[in-house]
């Protein structure tokens, strides 16, 4: 064992038995005196424009307080392009649009009055794919945008892609197409809004950006940003969902604005399926090479995207596509591109993995296709090429600690590869690049920490590093433990307030533990450094002598002099000309910010990961079984091996319902299942009967007692790993997600492969 | 949800008034698993609700010498662990435990899964093939009729608009020789809707197929009972080739919809899947 108190031991998250036991106080669970509740009126068409709007009948319905239309709305757009209405006025582009919106004094009498708000539209043609809108003659959504062509794209080219796949002994090419999933948070939206003294704002929100989020609140609404503060609840999943700002919580300010009254907007689970960002869909046409050694040679991608009505970060995402497609394994040679067209459908946000499941989908495909041409196995083929430390990637990645071969042959020693296998059995095996040391796609990629000792040796942690279910508070919790010699019962991690938290850019690129982690640290050594100065003349020692462990400050040299730590602290206030014990820290990694060259390092450190399945394939129904699954996973380090373990099990769920049977169907534009009947996430009896999760630990340099971030990896591979098994058990290729029973039938069928 | 009355009915006979007073505007509340979320999502509503659940001539499993009566209160849960069910009708019991989630089983009943008349109702084809009839109480006294004519279609039952409540269910003991099979597909292993359902009973007699009976959920408005593929099993040794008659006879029967779930055309490969899987195993 590593020879550390708290770090690496398995324990529960702090959070755990207040969630289980109904403790947790949730955004939902939140009740201010006199308080409204909120509701919005959407489009009743994908496209059309609103000839008139009668709310005054809504107006009639007791308990109502106030209705607002665009016409009352004077505020900014929001979205990363800035093309997002809050409130829809002469024009609906979709039928999440919001139109309208109500505060009643009950959910009952603000739906009530919703339902007799009259709005007369004129209906105009719409458009439900990408393709069809940049045809010539369809609807134009955006002025911006002529063909519906969104001036922001992506084109990265290292090399010669072209000319290297021309020479290439071996290529492979194909059109891989991923769908709509959403992110099924187990806590609907919600947003309450309450304005104080001198016009000050309390936003109450489950975002996973508060900072962000005061400054866009404060763009779009007129309240000053020194006036608005962002209070979190506990959060119930955000999964990247909530690293925007949407037009609901724009409504509850309004709302609350307009009436006086705090206003609180709840999404029902319906309006969470119709109404929340999705993953980005993408049809993506790739092609890679490799020489007679099975040595890549060179990647071509090029990917359209459905942006759907507004711009939210889903145009974002094959910015953190193109990290897997430049940099999994060796390739001299890259040519990336990608845009986005406008439609009449839901737009996307960020989603776990953000681009990454979707590129990898594909390209992961193409390894195995080029390995089959070869003629070498395909985890040999993977070897051949995996990525080692001391490497830069086309893109400028500076590779460390890396564990991609380890990963790779556990993964397939573990799955069985090569080894006996049933009919209609197969196996596949698929890596993952990801950022692990924090990603700067902010200017900023910091997180700042204070931290205070209290007379009686308790020690808080305050932060604006968020808590979204990743199990970030509790490695933050065994951090400080660990630098300070505390148990973990006596760290909290108070993370709810803008007011008392110091800055942290949010949490997203699976950054949380490994920057705030850091973050901990630094403020811990702070506390150390003026403890050892306190401590040392009461047990009179050098203060270099002094160690922290069981609660107390100890003399190395000399074990018999030491002292309890919270007697320091005491000591230290009850004296004349007393101090108090705070440290301060602040994490901004070494990394750097991409120039549109999408050239740098843009983390500190890069996490890897191979995940291999066992499958097996009906070919009477095309249902696939998911046998076994085994995850290696470059982790650096495992702070609490129990909360990684959740968070792997957690992505082989959510990886395997976007790969199997995750769907949100639309009918131009219109959702058909809104409901967890008809949204088939895979429940326990759906989870492989064998699944297997090794940690492998490169302990690196930079992270938090060399951990790395890996909260996005687990989901990275398992579409592709997953269609490469399938490939292995019937020898067809799924290009298409998701591989629900009837799309393998059907494939199994045109293949002459369905019995 | 739009406002609506409640009726705690303390009688079959309250219940069933109300009911028919209230023609077409009143629904029975028992489990309220398919009621209440109906009316949440503004897909029915109805003014009053007839709480059953306080009746005690509607709950129960009485088991006599030759057929099982199950009452409409029955909960999925109670099924699928009652001894006598899992003994001497264990597709019941089997079928049971595979429906929804046990929070669900333990709240939905029996009657509510066949009044609920969705061409998917896991209950109707194996309850079809065993030949069950159900006791209908209305103002005018009661009946007993085949469950198979019991669903006029997707909703609508020989009680919709006020005509009565389902009291129980009443399934014949199967004879000696009988063997029963139900076969469901479900993208998910548990909490699923069938897209495509058989259940086929045959009971041979000195090898030959004395009775056969075949039923067909999810494929039309209403649970099929397949009499064709019946004809074609009757008489025979229940070889392969019979079997694959009844088959055809099933998947001409079949007329299914194409919807969100699965299209037409995947729900008519399956039912033929599902018809083979389900006879093969009732023949073999």
């Amino acid at each position: 064992m590593s020879g550390f108190a708290c770090v690496g031991r398995k324990v529960h998250k702090i959070d755990a038995f207040d969630k289980v036991t109904g403790r947790a106080v949730y955004g939902h669970d939140l009740r201010i005196p006199g308080m409204l509740h909120g509701r919005i009126l959407r489009s009743a068409h994908a496209h059309a424009r609103i000839a008139e709007i009668d709310a005054r009948p809504a107006l009639g319905v007791p308990g109502v307080h106030a209705v607002i239309t665009a016409a009352d709305a004077k505020t900014g757009n929001i979205g990363f392009l800035q093309d997002h209405p809050v409130l829809k006025g002469d024009r609906v582009r979709s039928f999440r649009d919001e139109v309208a919106a109500v505060a009643a004094s009950s959910e009952e009498a603000a739906e009530e009055a919703c339902s007799r708000i009259i709005v007369k539209y004129e209906p105009l043609p719409a458009v439900f794919d990408p393709f069809e809108a940049m045809a010539p003659g369809a609807p134009q959504l955006h002025d911006s945008a002529p063909a519906n062509i969104i001036k922001f794209g992506y084109d990265f080219n290292e090399g010669d892609a072209d000319k290297a796949l021309e020479s290439s002994a071996f290529t492979a090419e194909g059109t891989f197409r991923t769908h709509y999933v959403t992110h099924c948070c187990m806590e609907t939206c919600f947003a309450l809004a309450v304005f104080g003294r001198g016009g000050s704002l309390t936003f109450h929100s489950s975002t996973q950006i508060p900072y962000l989020m005061q400054n866009t609140l404060s763009r779009v609404t007129g309240v000053p940003a020194w006036k608005i503060r962002i209070r979190q609840p506990v959060i119930g999943g955000a999964f990247g969902s909530k690293l925007d700002v949407y037009p609901y919580e724009i409504i509850a300010i309004l709302l609350a604005q307009r009436t006086g009254r705090p206003v609180k907007i709840t999404y029902t689970r319906e309006e969470e399926f119709r109404c929340t960002p999705t993953r980005q869909p993408m049809v993506i046409r790739m092609s890679a090479g490799c020489d007679r050694e099975g040595k890549l040679t060179a990647r071509k991608a090029e990917a359209v995207l459905d942006n759907g009505a507004y711009t939210s970060w889903g145009i974002t995402t094959p910015h953190i596509m193109l990290t897997g497609i430049s940099s999994l394994y060796k390739v001299p040679n890259v040519s990336f591109k990608a845009f986005s067209v406008y439609t009449n459908n839901a737009y996307a946000s960020a989603f776990r993995g953000y681009g990454n499941p979707q590129g990898t989908f594909a390209n992961e495909q193409l390894i195995d296709e080029l390995a089959l041409k070869a003629g070498i196995d395909p985890v040999e083929f993977r070897l051949r090429n995996a990525n080692t430390p001391g490497s830069v990637t086309p893109q400028r990645f500076r590779i460390t600690t890396c564990g991609l071969s380890e990963c790779i042959r556990k993964a397939a020693e573990r799955i069985g590869f090569g080894g006996p296998k049933a009919a209609n059995e197969g196996v596949g095996i698929a890596c993952m690049f990801h950022v692990g040391g924090g990603g700067r796609v902010y200017k900023s990629d910091g997180c700042g920490v204070i931290a205070k000792l209290d007379d009686f040796g308790r020690l808080s942690l305050m932060t604006g590093a968020t808590e979204i279910g990743t199990g970030s508070d509790t490695a933050m919790a065994m951090i400080g433990a660990e630098c300070l010699g505390l148990p973990l019962d006596a760290v909290s991690v108070i993370n709810d307030d803008t007011d008392v938290g110091p800055w942290d850019v949010g949490i997203h690129a699976s950054r949380m533990t490994f920057i705030g982690g850091n973050a901990v640290i630094m403020a811990c050594e702070d506390i150390k450094d003026q403890l050892r100065e306190h401590a040392a003349p009461m047990i009179g020692s050098d203060p270099k002598n002094l160690e922290f462990r069981d609660s107390k400050i100890i003399d190395c040299m000399n074990p018999d002099r030491n002292i309890e730590i919270s007697r320091v602290v005491r000591a230290v206030h009850f004296r004349e000309k007393g101090r108090m014990i705070v440290g301060k820290g602040f994490y901004d990694p070494p990394n750097e910010f991409q120039g549109k060259d999408f050239r740098g390092n843009v983390s500190s450190t890069y996490a890897f990961a191979a995940h291999a399945v066992r499958v097996r394939v009906d070919p009477s129904t095309g249902k696939i079984a998911v046998l076994k699954f085994v995850a290696a996973h470059d982790v650096g380090r495992a702070i609490n091996p129990l909360g990684l373990e959740g968070q792997v099990h957690g992505a082989i769920a959510q990886g395997l319902g976007f790969a199997l049977s995750e769907q949100l169907v639309y009918d131009k534009g219109r959702l058909l299942n809104d409901n967890f009947t008809d949204y088939k996430m895979l429940l326990a009896r759906d989870m492989p009967a064998e699944i297997e999760i090794h940690f492998i630990e490169t302990d690196d340099p930079e992270g938090p007692f060399g951990a790395k971030g890996v909260s996005e990896a687990g989901i990275i591979p398992i579409p592709a790993a997953v269609a490469n098994a399938v490939a292995d058990a019937v020898g067809i290729r799924i290009r298409t997600l998701p591989m629900t029973p009837e799309n393998v039938h059907s494939a199994l069928k045109a293949a002459g492969k369905a019995t | 949800m739009e406002k609506f009355e409640y009726l705690k009915a303390q009688s079959l006979r309250e219940a069933v008034d109300a009911l028919a007073r209230n023609r077409g505007k009143a629904a029975v509340l028992a489990g309220g698993t398919d009621a209440i979320p109906a009316m949440r999502r503004g897909k029915s509503s109805w003014k009053l609700l007839v709480d059953v659940k306080g009746i005690p001539s509607l709950g129960g499993i009485k088991a006599g010498s030759r057929a099982v009566s199950i009452g409409s209160l029955t909960t999925l849960a109670e099924l699928a662990s009652n001894p006598v069910i899992i003994e001497k009708l264990p597709v019941l019991s089997a079928t049971a435990l595979n429906m929804a989630s046990p929070q669900v089983r333990n709240r939905g009943t029996v009657g509510g899964n066949l009044c609920n008349a969705a061409p998917s109702a896991d209950l109707a084809p194996p309850l079809i093939v065993l030949g069950a009839k159900v006791k209908i109480v209305a103002r005018g006294g009661e009946r007993t009729i085949p469950i198979e004519e019991f669903f006029e279609g997707p909703g609508i039952t020989a009680i919709s608009g006020g005509r009565g409540i389902l009291a129980s269910v009443i399934i014949p003991l199967p004879k000696p020789g009988t063997k029963i099979s139900f076969k469901t597909h479900t993208p998910r292993m548990a909490m699923d809707l069938s897209l495509v359902s058989v259940a086929a009973a045959v009971r041979r007699d000195k090898g030959r197929i004395a009775e056969a009976r075949v039923a067909l959920g999810a494929c039309a408005p209403v649970p099929l009972r397949c009499r064709d593929a019946e004809e074609a099993l009757a008489g025979t040794s229940g070889e392969a080739s019979d079997a694959e008659r009844a088959v055809e006879a099933l998947c001409a029967a079949a007329r299914p919809i194409g919807d969100v779930r699965a299209s037409a055309g995947y729900r008519r490969d399956m039912a033929k899947e599902m018809a083979r899987r389900a006879l093969a195993e009732v023949l073999s």
